[in-house]
């Protein structure tokens, strides 16, 4: 099992005021877990999306969309587009739209082989030192 | 009624081909000192790998009170005016320009070459730079979105003088109306870290200089990746500004 750091996406999605876009549709004040099945995969430019296949209470299935970093930072942090294959599981806790749509900005996920990808968890392992800063500004520890 | 004088025309044009065959034929045009490759050689390394702006996470990540412009009140007025939430330009894949492109928090690239220096930013590959170290002035540039910028040497910094940002571009989240001047001080502090000095003026969104001091990591073993935010943008605003998604399935 592995643990991978989302430290690019980070930068996507902490809210930085140039970041690639505000993430203002998404509520960052809750989050929903669904379990389902990877449907297709988008690793494209300006962001990843992710769309699993969820069962729904009314006996039938929704496809919720799912926003993440862009390619190039999900590659600097180990995680090439190999990883998400499609038609596999996934658990996945997400910041849901705010206008109630199917959808949303991940946050956490577990994949088919056990692979924890914790987005949160990955800023504050970023923030503690993951890079030896000389005379630069000091890391929040 | 103009009357146009035909052998003037001429003139003019054999003048233009005789120009262009002594050219060809003659010397290349003398280059400054700093144009050379020997000075390149000289410069301090910023070239290897990339670099990363080194984020203050103690408030989870926002943005330091550093970065907070000093806006006058006919800014603050048009920022009301906006929607909440508004969207800036890189949802709508538009340019940041200046000096937004050094802001994004993607990381950033040099390239040196004989008198001059690039930078780039993965965040979109429209993100590049030009400074010129072979001349110091701006000489009536047309007005861009990362503007004419000039730089030199002072010992290992070095410095940069940028004008000609066009209206456009952005300056705390505001069109700039064009008005942008920026001087950059840019140093190693440490065998991987950048430090980044910038001072911005614009009469028309601010009270006075907006001076910031930013800080970047080297990932030597990092690559530049073309990154084309048109390929698949979901997150483009609606026509007010206000942030939206697109959920429509492609497959």
């Amino acid at each position: 099992m592995r643990n991978l750091m989302l430290t690019g996406t980070l930068l996507a999605l902490s809210g930085a005021a140039l970041a690639h876009h505000s993430f203002a549709m998404f509520d960052k004040t809750r989050t929903v877990n669904i379990d389902g099945v990877i449907k297709n995969v988008e690793w494209n430019n300006p962001h990843v999306w992710i769309w699993v296949t969820v069962p729904n209470q009314n006996g039938g299935s929704d496809d919720w969309g799912l926003e993440s970093g862009g390619p190039s930072q999900m590659n600097r942090m180990g995680l090439r587009r190999s990883v998400f294959k499609t038609g596999d599981k996934i658990s996945v806790e997400v910041y849901p739209m705010k206008d109630g749509r199917v959808g949303g900005q991940l946050s956490k996920a577990t994949l088919a082989d056990g692979t924890k990808i914790d987005v949160m968890k990955s800023v504050k392992a970023f923030a503690a030192g993951g890079q030896t800063v000389e005379g630069g500004e000091t890391p929040a520890q | 009624m103009h009357r146009i004088d035909r052998s003037a025309v001429w003139l003019a044009a054999a003048g233009i081909l005789a120009g262009g065959a002594t050219a060809q034929a003659g010397q290349a045009p003398a280059r400054p000192a700093s144009d050379s490759w020997s000075a390149v050689a000289k410069w301090p390394d910023f070239m290897t790998g990339m670099w990363a702006e080194n984020y203050s996470f103690s408030s989870g990540g926002a943005s330091p009170a550093s970065r907070q412009p000093p806006l006058n009140e006919a800014a603050k007025a048009l920022l009301a005016k906006r929607v909440k939430g508004a969207e800036g330009n890189g949802a709508r894949c538009l340019p940041l320009g200046m000096p937004g492109m050094m802001m994004p928090g993607y990381p950033m690239a040099f390239f040196f070459t004989r008198g001059s220096i690039f930078i780039m930013s993965d965040m979109d590959d429209l993100l590049v730079r030009r400074i010129f170290l072979n001349r110091s002035t701006h000489n009536d540039p047309d007005p861009s979105w990362n503007g004419d910028s000039v730089g030199h040497w002072e010992g290992g910094t070095l410095v940069i003088d940028t004008t000609a940002i066009n209206e456009q571009a952005p300056l705390a989240d505001l069109p700039s109306g064009g008005k942008t001047h920026i001087v950059e001080r840019i140093r190693l502090t440490g065998p991987n870290a950048l430090e980044w000095k910038l001072t911005v003026t614009n009469p028309d969104l601010l009270t006075g200089p907006w001076e910031m001091t930013k800080t970047y990591v080297r990932h030597a073993d990092w690559e530049l990746q073309q990154a084309s935010c048109a390929e698949g943008n979901r997150d483009a605003p609606a026509g007010n500004g206000a942030a939206q998604v697109d959920l429509t399935p492609r497959k």
